[in-house]
């Protein structure tokens, strides 16, 4: 379903000199209904991938294949159609909600940007979709600022989920939730993966939650893919010296 | 080091909403003993961060604060602002919550360490500058010299926690407050947070309150540990007698959601909440009683506390 080849990306540095390359020819395939996870130390480039296959920022070079369609060279206005089949979360859901929009409001929003229905059916949807994300209607009524953290991320999550999206990309959406409401946000993903037969990207650094929810991991160091493989396989047995010292600092504290 | 104990009585703090009042922390009464470092742990929106912040009066002028806070023969909660001034990071230092948006992004660190040196006024100049060498180098820096010219955006998170941290121990505190240090941080960022939250407590400061969700860090740092739930506190207990069992259901279900115990989420509410315990509506253990009547503190052993009609 999806294929990425070669995809980079470099910046320019802000006082001038050499590009710094967030992302090397990176590469990977991802099969329909299957997750993948990216792992690696923050500023690796694993976001910076995500962002490109949806195309959220341009990348430098590399191909990514959607059903076989290059993203990268459709136009903007071509690319709407496409969007909506891919959808992603954020770590930080105060910052993908607009503060001085009501919750039912931002949820409005992704229907009626892909003209979706009318505004009965709208709420309709967005009604089943939030009890799929176990979110209280109470809340539609509600700034962001008057959420707590995991309400306002099954809110993006909610949003994220309306338009039925094939591709999910969860960018360390769970990293900033506490425990149990990840392990909640978690197995509810895992309910609606299988329910809506999503295919996910998965971002995060929580080994253990990547390996409960990913079928295949990338480990990336320094803008490049250092190991790829089945996730149990890669955490079980690292061949890269990399993946080895991400395990134990991750297992062992002393 | 040294210092006194910080004593919590029936703080109770609520915001305005849209009907009435929000209650954050209900009628919570705790003791934080000097010396030892007290975790606080719970979901977001238990309380945690407000109770931890209401030590400093740093909840803004729309919280409602109820109760008293004891420290060095002060209610803290009646202190003047001018008092406060002193308290603030040269007593009780409080390491915010994401390091990156404490930061004046505009501004170099050399100057905003400076600014800290200057306001407690203890060290100046060169004196200053080697003191706070000394720190970050402690707190694991490489090379500290190199960062008084750069900006909070170009470092990383972890880089940035020292900052924040040195920051925090420039008026050289007898406790200092940590709002949850290693959210959102990757493992090996994580790791350093604790080694350097370790670093401190053995050599700097010893009395600690610990405001977390990450029951690792938890686990490995604090000798009494309470467990927040909806503003009340649930259970109380040693660091380590507390993870080896659990006693309030809320509790073992926080264990049980752990990523390396699978995840298993504590239920949605399952029924009506009643007048009585916080944990009635989603509690798996629940008896009618619960629903009817607020449990009391028990005393099930010795040094542990539940709120728990499990342990009547």
């Amino acid at each position: 379903m999806l294929e990425v080849r070669e995809l980079t990306k470099t910046y320019g540095s802000l006082f001038g000199g050499k590009r710094f390359t967030a992302v090397d020819h990176v590469s990977f395939s991802l099969a329909r209904g299957k997750t993948l996870g990216f792992a690696g130390k923050s500023g690796c480039g694993k976001s910076t991938v995500a962002r490109m296959v949806l195309r959220l920022i341009p990348s430098d070079g590399g191909e990514v294949l959607f059903h076989g369609t290059d993203l990268n060279r459709l136009s903007q206005r071509q690319l709407i159609p496409w969007r909506k089949r891919m959808q992603i979360v954020f770590q930080n859901p105060e910052g993908s909600l607009d503060p001085s929009r009501k919750v039912l409001d931002s949820l409005m929003s992704p229907l009626a940007v892909h003209r979706w229905g009318n505004r009965g059916e709208r709420l309709e949807r967005i009604e089943q979709m939030a009890s799929l994300t176990y979110l209280s209607t109470e809340l539609f009524s509600r700034y962001p600022h008057q959420l707590s953290g995991g309400e306002a991320q099954r809110v993006v999550l909610c949003r994220a989920l309306l338009l039925e999206p094939e591709l999910l990309v969860l960018d360390e959406a769970t990293s900033m939730l506490d425990m149990s409401v990840q392990a909640q946000t978690m197995s509810m993903l895992r309910e609606i993966r299988q329910k809506l037969g999503l295919t996910c990207i998965f971002i995060g650094h929580d080994l253990d939650v990547l390996r409960w929810f990913c079928d295949d991991l990338i480990v990336m160091h320094q803008g490049r893919i250092i190991e790829q493989g089945p996730v149990e396989e890669v955490l079980t047995h690292p061949k890269a010296e990399r993946t080895r010292a991400m395990v134990e600092s991750f297992y062992n504290w002393e | 080091m040294g210092g006194e104990d910080i004593q919590i009585r029936h703080l109770t703090v609520k915001f305005p909403a849209r009907e009435g009042w929000s209650v954050a922390v209900d009628d919570i009464s705790l003791d934080l003993p000097s010396g030892q470092i007290t975790g606080l742990v719970g979901e977001s929106g238990s309380g945690k961060s407000v109770l931890g912040m209401s030590i400093l009066q740093l909840l803004g002028a729309s919280a409602k604060v109820e109760g008293e806070c004891w420290y060095e023969g002060k209610n803290l909660y009646r202190a003047k602002e001018k008092e406060l001034e002193k308290i603030r990071g040269g007593q009780i230092a409080l390491i915010p919550q994401n390091p990156n948006q404490s930061l004046n992004p505009t501004m170099r660190l050399g100057r905003q360490l400076r600014e800290v040196l200057r306001l407690h006024g203890n060290r100046t100049g060169e004196q200053g500058r080697q003191y706070v060498l000394d720190l970050l180098r402690e707190l694991g820096m490489d090379r500290p010299e190199q960062i008084g010219r750069s900006y909070s955006f170009e470092m990383s998170g972890g880089m940035n926690q020292r900052v924040v941290s040195a920051m925090g121990l420039c008026g050289e505190p007898q406790w200092m407050i940590a709002d949850e240090p290693t959210k959102g941080l990757d493992a090996v960022l994580r790791r350093q947070v604790y080694h350097v939250l370790k670093e401190i407590s053995e050599n700097r400061i010893r009395s600690m309150l610990l405001i977390t969700h990450d029951l690792q860090l938890a686990w490995k740092l604090c000798g009494r540990i309470c467990v927040l739930y909806s503003g009340v506190l649930v259970e109380q207990g040693g660091g380590s007698e507390l993870f080896r069992n659990p006693l309030h259901p809320y509790t073992r279900g926080l264990f049980e959601s752990l990523p390396a115990k699978g995840m298993h989420p504590i239920p949605a509410p399952v029924r009506e909440k009643g007048e009585g315990c916080m944990f009635y509506n989603r509690c798996p253990l629940a008896k009618e009683r619960c629903g009817r009547e607020r449990p009391g503190e028990y005393q099930p052993e010795q040094g542990r506390i539940v709120r728990c009609f499990l342990y009547a």
